[in-house]
C-alpha cells in the first residue's frame, strides 16, 4: 500500500477548515471575552445610554409668624435658558430680550455668543415674566421650571428671616440657621429613554419622591413686627441716626415678638449692601450705659446691701482711683434714695452703691443676667458680647462697669435683663422659633434653659424703682396712658478704635457718636411685655439722649403691643 | 353443464379507501390558530398603540397637574401678599384711617357660680370684653 498523496482539492480543504477553524475559535474567544470578563461594564455602558436620572428638588419648607401668615414659601418659577448653536442672530436676540429681563442689550449678547450649548438668560421669573419671553418666539430660547424663594411681605423681619441664594440654600439669618430643617431630601427619577431622548413607555421608570422640607413657625408677631419697623424707620429718619434697633419680648416666655432693625433690605431684591443683612439685635454689641444700672442696684438689693430708701449722699462727680466720674447734669451734693439714683440715672449714686457692692459680685450677677455669653437664641452669628473675669478688673473698672462702660452687650441680651426683671427674676434663653412642623404633621418645640437670678422681691422692688424712671425721672417720654410701665433710659458714648483721644500715642478714644436706649416693661403691676430701642449715632440737636432719642419709640410700640395682645390698662 | 369453479379469493389488498380530505377546507383547529396568530398580531399593534396613547394622556396629565400646581403657588403667593401687613395698612391709609391716641376698654359684668353648679350670680367683678386700641 503506496502512502496517501495530498491532492490539491485536499489541500483547499484543508485551509478552509483550518479558516473556519480560527474562526470560530476566535468568535468564540471574542464571545467569551464580551460575555463573560467585559459582561458588566458593556451592560453598564448600554445602561448609561439609555437610563437617565433626574434629581428632584424637594421643596423648601414656609416659615410662617405666630399668626400663621407666610413669611417665606417657595413657588415654582420659569428659568430662560439659550442655546447659542440655534441662534442665528445673537444680536437681534439680545435686544428682543433686554426689555423684558431688564439686562443690557450687550451683556445678553456676549453671552449667546459663546461656545457652548447653555447659557442662563433669567433665573426664576414669575409666570406673567416668562410668559412675556415665550410670546416673542424667539428660535433658541428655551425654558425649565425651578423652585423660588419669596418673602411676600417684602421686607417684614428681614433681617431675622435672612434670604437664600440662586441654588436655595440658606444665606442668612432663620434661612441659614435652619438649613438642614427647611431644606428637606431631593428625590429622584430614574427612566429609559429613547434615542430622541423621549421616555420609553415600557422601560425602566422609578420615582424617588423628594420629601419636602419641614415648616418653621417664629415667635414673631407679624403685626407687631411691622409697627416696630415703622417705629424704627420713623425714629431713625426722626433723629439722624446711623440705625435704630427694637426688639419685644414676650417676659413671661422669652419669646421674640418682635426683632427690627432700621434700615433693612427686601429679600426678594437683596442688593449688595451686606450690612444691611445683619440681624444687629444679635450680632451687634454696644456698651449699654445706664440701661445696665439696673444690674449694679438690683445686685446689690438681692444681696441685702442697700434697700430701696438707702439714702446716700450724691455730689455730682467722684474720683474712683486715677478717674473721675460725672453725673450728666451738674448739681449741688444732696441726699438721694436708691430709687432717687435710679429714677435720676445718677452715675455718681451707682458708683457709691457700687463700692458697697464690690467688683466679684457685680461680676457675679453680670454673668447671672447672661452678659458675656451668648442667650443661646437659635439664630446665626449671636456675639456673646464681652465681660472681662473680674480678677483682670482695673482699680477704677468696677465703677465703669458698674455705670455700664467696659462691657458689650447686644440689644437682645440687654433686653433680657429687664424681661428678667419683668418675670419675677427668672431668665430665660430668647427663643424666635416657636416650632417646628414636621412633614406628618407634627409639630416640635424646644427646651428652654432658665435660671432665678433675682428673688420675686428684689424683681418686684426693682419694678417699682424702675416706674419711677418713666413717672419722674428721665424716661417721662416713655409713658403709656392707662398703664403703668417701667423702664430705664442709657446714654452711651460710642467707642472709636481708629480714635486718637487727645495726647494718646495708640488709637482707641470715646467720639462724640453715642448709642441712645430705653428699655422698659408693661404694665408693671403685672408685666407681659419688655421692649428695647437703641438709636445708634443720633445726630440731631437734642435728640441725642435715651430719654429723648429712644422712649418715644418705646412709648408707640409698648402701646401698640399692649392692644395688640389685648391687656387690659392697669393705670388711670 | 360445465362446472364452475369458485373464484380463488383474491388476497385482501392492505390498501383501504381513506376519505379524501377537501384541499378547501381548513379544519378548525388550524382556524382557530389562525385567529389567534391575527388576534395577537392586532392586540400587540393596539397595546402598542394604547401605550403610547396613554403615555401621551399621562404627559399632558402631568402637564397640567404642572400648571394647576404653578397656580396654585400663584394664588397662594397672592393670598400671602394680600395678608402683608404692609398692604393693609397703606389701604387703611388710603382710606383715612389713623391708629387711636388711646385704647379704650369695654368691660362687662361677670358672671360668678355660688354654690349650684348652674347657678348664676351678677357680681361687681367684670369681664374684659375687648381691649380697642391700635389692632
Amino acid at each position: 500500500m503506496g502512502r496517501k498523496r495530498w491532492r490539491p482539492q485536499h489541500l483547499r480543504l484543508f485551509f478552509v477548515g483550518a479558516f473556519f477553524l480560527i474562526a470560530w475559535i476566535v468568535i468564540g474567544v471574542k464571545l467569551v471575552f464580551v460575555q463573560g470578563v467585559q459582561a458588566q461594564t458593556l451592560e453598564d455602558q448600554a445602561l448609561d445610554q439609555r437610563m437617565r436620572t433626574v434629581t428632584l428638588e424637594a421643596e423648601r419648607g414656609t416659615i410662617y409668624d405666630r399668626d400663621g401668615r407666610e413669611l417665606a414659601l417657595t413657588i415654582e418659577a420659569t428659568s430662560v435658558y439659550a442655546n447659542p448653536k440655534e441662534i442665528d442672530d445673537p444680536a437681534l436676540t439680545a435686544a428682543a430680550l433686554s426689555g423684558l429681563i431688564g439686562r443690557p442689550v450687550g451683556e445678553i449678547q456676549a453671552e449667546l455668543e459663546r461656545d457652548t450649548s447653555f447659557v442662563y438668560i433669567a433665573r426664576k421669573l414669575l409666570r406673567e415674566e416668562a410668559d412675556a419671553i415665550r410670546a416673542e418666539e424667539l428660535p433658541g430660547i428655551h425654558f425649565i421650571t425651578e423652585p423660588k424663594r419669596v418673602y411676600p411681605s417684602g421686607d417684614l423681619a428681614a433681617q431675622v428671616l435672612g434670604f437664600v441664594g440662586t441654588d436655595n440654600d440658606g444665606l442668612e439669618g432663620i434661612e441659614q440657621f435652619y438649613e438642614d430643617i427647611l431644606t428637606g431630601e431631593p428625590g429622584q427619577l430614574i427612566f429609559e429613554r429613547s434615542g430622541r431622548g423621549r421616555i420609553i413607555p415600557q422601560g425602566e421608570y422609578e420615582v424617588r419622591e423628594a420629601v419636602r422640607g419641614q415648616d418653621l413657625v417664629l415667635t414673631i408677631d407679624g403685626e407687631l413686627q411691622f409697627f416696630a419697623q415703622q417705629e424704627a424707620m420713623g425714629t431713625l429718619q426722626e433723629t439722624g441716626a446711623e440705625a435704630v434697633h427694637i426688639v419685644v419680648l414676650d417676659v413671661t416666655t422669652f419669646e421674640v415678638l418682635a426683632m427690627a432693625s432700621a434700615p433693612t433690605f427686601d429679600p426678594n431684591h437683596i442688593g449688595t449692601d451686606a450690612d444691611l443683612f445683619r440681624n444687629r439685635v444679635v450680632t451687634d454689641t454696644f456698651e449699654p450705659g445706664s440701661t445696665q444700672k439696673l444690674i449694679t442696684i438690683s445686685a446689690a438689693i438681692e444681696e441685702g446691701i442697700v434697700t430701696p430708701n438707702r439714702v446716700f449722699e450724691v455730689p455730682d462727680r467722684i474720683k474712683v482711683f486715677d478717674r473721675e466720674y460725672f453725673d450728666f447734669t451738674r448739681h449741688e451734693t444732696r441726699d438721694m434714695t436708691v430709687a432717687d439714683i435710679v429714677a435720676r440715672s445718677s452715675n455718681v449714686g451707682t458708683i457709691l452703691v457700687w463700692q458697697e457692692l464690690g467688683d466679684a459680685l457685680l461680676h457675679d450677677y453680670l454673668q447671672g443676667f447672661g452678659l458675656g455669653t451668648y442667650t443661646g437664641i437659635d439664630f446665626p452669628g449671636e456675639a456673646p458680647g464681652l465681660v472681662r473675669p473680674d480678677e483682670e478688673w482695673c482699680d477704677s473698672c468696677g465703677a465703669s462697669t458698674s455705670i455700664g462702660y467696659r462691657v458689650a452687650v447686644s440689644p437682645l441680651q440687654m433686653t433680657s435683663v429687664f424681661a428678667t426683671v419683668g418675670n419675677d427674676g427668672m431668665w430665660m434663653q430668647p427663643q424666635v422659633v416657636d416650632s417646628i412642623i414636621q412633614t406628618d404633621g407634627e409639630s416640635v418645640t424646644f427646651d428652654q434653659q432658665s435660671r432665678r437670678v433675682l428673688s420675686v422681691e428684689t424683681a418686684e422692688v426693682m419694678r417699682n424703682m424702675l416706674i419711677g424712671v418713666v413717672e419722674g425721672g428721665t424716661g417721662q417720654l416713655a409713658q403709656v396712658p392707662g398703664y403703668s410701665i417701667g423702664g430705664k433710659t442709657g446714654t452711651t458714648e460710642k467707642f472709636d478704635p481708629d480714635l486718637l483721644c487727645p495726647g494718646a500715642t495708640t488709637p482707641g478714644c470715646y467720639g462724640d457718636d453715642v448709642v441712645a436706649s430705653f428699655i422698659g416693661i408693661g404694665p408693671s403691676a403685672d408685666p407681659r411685655l419688655a421692649i428695647g430701642v437703641f438709636v445708634d449715632s443720633p445726630s440731631a440737636e437734642k435728640k441725642r439722649t435715651g430719654g429723648v432719642a429712644a422712649a418715644p419709640a418705646f412709648s408707640r410700640v409698648m402701646r401698640f403691643a399692649l392692644h395688640q395682645l389685648g391687656v387690659p390698662p392697669d393705670a388711670s | 353443464m360445465a362446472a364452475r369453479t369458485a373464484p380463488a379469493r383474491l388476497p385482501r389488498s392492505r390498501l383501504r379507501v381513506i376519505p379524501g380530505r377537501n384541499p378547501a377546507r381548513i379544519g378548525l383547529r388550524q382556524l382557530a390558530w389562525l385567529l389567534l396568530a391575527v388576534a395577537m398580531f392586532f392586540s400587540l399593534i393596539y397595546s402598542r398603540i394604547f401605550l403610547d396613547r396613554a403615555a401621551f394622556q399621562i404627559t399632558t396629565l402631568e402637564g397640567q397637574i404642572s400648571e394647576q400646581e404653578t397656580r396654585f403657588d400663584e394664588l397662594r403667593l397672592e393670598v400671602a401678599q394680600l395678608e402683608s401687613p404692609q398692604r393693609i395698612y397703606a389701604e387703611a391709609v388710603r382710606m383715612g384711617m389713623v391708629l387711636p391716641e388711646e385704647g379704650r376698654t369695654v368691660y362687662a359684668p361677670m358672671p360668678v357660680t355660688t354654690g349650684g353648679a348652674s347657678e348664676l350670680e351678677s357680681s361687681d367683678s367684670t369681664l374684659l370684653l375687648a381691649t380697642v386700641g391700635a389692632r
